[in-house]
């Protein structure tokens, strides 16, 4: 892997935690009986729809076969 | 009905997606389409609207030691919301990527899944349930989930499982959708050009450039013709080389030099295209451009192979199996439509024709029968019916545990052995690798059972093992009923 792609990785890597961070406090905030408010559940989704498109650029930069998520 | 068809994957698929495009268009259907920016350019001008989306954009603020996940999503969400707000009647994902399931899924929420009441979305192709795991509506889809891919047996050309997928059917006008433009880098002295397309997008899918470099001089030495090479900017290291070769002759070279639109025209405008797989192939089939297309083993030549009348795929192991002077001979008769020197394929009304038997008939047989209502082919060897047999023990041992589950569904043995099965039956198809199209068959219906109460999820459950039985029992019983004819005999 060149230096680039390693520094992808890293920031994808940290992107991914940010995302994960933001979800658990949505989670958090969510009361025991699991009702989230309109604008929670519409910012959960989102953040899903965004994990899962790092998720995919992350494995495209490891295996170059991966088509779908490659951005050039 | 409005339409949205998406295609997330590369500049070869989007090509391949055309014809079902322009299917679309003449059944009347008000076609959107979204393809990703850095592959927009390949977006056909016939379609209604074409839509991209840009994953640079997207992903740039949080690709930084200070990541900005607002501000991505502000970019994500403006491409959802406006493709939201246009209400689309069927979504048709043909990206066949989990992103793009999870995309549609976030489209489609709080629509109607599949009905038919005022605000409901059909969905084809991929997309995700309300608890995220992969949703597979179609059984054209499921088909692409299971079994297209190398070394899988399927010989379904991806441009027909689009166009199944969407629900029309091909006709020539399809492919032949692409319409001429005057374009100023087909100069005259390039037109009727010999294209050679040096790269890949996986240089196993290509040769290497010493022996390009022995195409190309042979080439000049034995036609008239332009020779022109092509390729993208990350090929032009390899083009240099391979246009520095000696002679009076030289090659033209394009390499880098053209946009997409405008290596669309160069093909368009060719007498044949030479490459492995790529999409100068996918474009050759759109313009109706002969192609010779050297097939590696890292592609199946059945899903992406050119299908341009007159057009030949040499499938060979490695570049090692055919010399330079072989490829020349056979494009040099493609040229002149002189029969064929190797054992090509060749393409006649847009379907292969085999001059020799490729491997794997079996297992596409065993496909037909599977999906396609035809006849189940005879047992190719004893390994094969062995294999079934323990298809059918594990498959047993499973039906016992849905039996145990659906007296007690907390019965958590039961749970565990369910768990063991599935990769006993992985063990046996790669003992046994004839049997791989059940078996890849029988994981996606299972996949298929999406997520309902308990009782139902157990039910399904045992109708998919139920029908595995079924068909294992069509050979297990001749072989039986054989078994016992030998020992009557005796």
């Amino acid at each position: 892997m060149s230096s680039n792609q390693n520094d992808l990785q890293h920031f994808l890597k940290l992107a991914n935690a940010q995302v994960h961070h933001r979800m658990k406090r949505i989670d958090d905030a969510t009361p025991i009986n699991g009702f989230v408010t309109k604008a929670q559940g519409e910012e959960m989704r989102s953040l899903r729809l965004l994990e899962d498109l790092i998720k995919e650029q992350g494995q495209a930069n490891e295996d170059s076969r991966t088509s779908a998520g490659t951005t050039r | 009905m409005k339409i949205l068809v998406l295609q997330l994957a590369r500049l070869g698929d989007i090509y391949q997606t055309w014809p079902t495009l322009s299917a679309l268009k003449r059944a009347g259907h008000e076609v959107h389409f979204l393809t990703r920016a850095a592959y927009s350019a390949a977006a056909p001008s016939f379609v209604d609207r074409n839509w991209s989306m840009d994953t640079r954009a997207i992903l740039s603020p949080v690709v930084d030691e200070r990541p900005d996940v607002d501000a991505a999503l502000k970019a994500l969400s403006s491409l959802t919301s406006a493709l939201r707000a246009e209400k689309f009647e069927k979504i048709v994902n043909l990206s066949y990527s989990p992103f793009s399931a999870s995309l549609v899924c976030d489209l489609t929420h709080g629509r109607n899944l599949g009905s038919d009441v005022d605000g409901g979305v059909e969905v084809v192709g991929y997309t995700r349930h309300e608890d995220r795991t992969l949703s597979i509506p179609d059984d054209a889809s499921a088909y692409f989930y299971a079994q297209v891919g190398v070394g899988k047996g399927n010989r379904l050309h991806v441009t027909d499982l689009f166009a199944h997928a969407a629900g029309v059917e091909l006709v020539e006008e399809d492919w032949a959708c692409a319409k001429e433009a005057n374009c100023p880098v087909v100069s005259e002295a390039n037109r009727d050009g010999i294209l050679v397309h040096l790269g890949a997008s996986n240089l196993s899918k290509t040769l290497s450039w010493s022996k390009w470099l022995q195409v190309v001089t042979k080439l000049l030495a034995q036609t008239d013709a332009p020779v022109i090479l092509i390729g993208s900017q990350a090929e032009a290291d390899i083009a240099e080389k391979v246009a520095a070769v000696f002679g009076s002759r030289k090659p033209v070279n394009m390499v880098g030099r053209t946009t997409i639109p405008e290596l669309f025209e160069l093909v368009m405008s060719a007498q044949l295209v030479i490459g492995g797989d790529s999409a100068p192939m996918q474009m050759a089939s759109l313009t109706s451009t002969p192609a010779l297309n050297l097939s590696f083993p890292t592609v199946s030549m059945w899903e992406t192979a050119p299908r341009s009348s007159g057009s030949r795929i040499l499938v060979i192991e490695s570049e090692d199996s055919v010399t330079s002077d072989e490829i020349v001979k056979e494009a040099t008769a493609v040229l002149m439509k002189r029969p064929p020197h190797l054992p090509v394929v060749r393409v006649v009304e847009r379907a292969f024709v085999e001059t020799k038997p490729l491997p794997q008939e079996f297992e596409w047989s065993l496909l037909q029968a599977l999906y396609m209502n035809e006849a189940f082919p005879l047992e190719p060897n004893s390994t094969f019916s062995i294999g079934l047999q323990r298809l059918a023990e594990v498959n047993l041992l499973a039906i016992e545990q849905i039996a145990a589950l659906k007296k007690d569904s907390t019965n958590q043995t039961a749970g565990l052995i369910l768990e063991r099965v599935d990769d006993v039956m992985e063990h046996v198809m790669q003992l046994v690798p004839h049997i791989g199209p059940i078996v890849r068959w029988f994981r996606v219906e299972r996949l298929r059972i999406g997520p309902m109460a308990i009782e139902q999820v157990i039910a399904m459950t045992r109708q998919t093992h139920t029908r595995l039985d079924e068909i294992l029992n069509l050979y297990l019983q001749n072989t039986s009923e054989g078994e016992n004819e030998v020992l009557e005999q005796k």
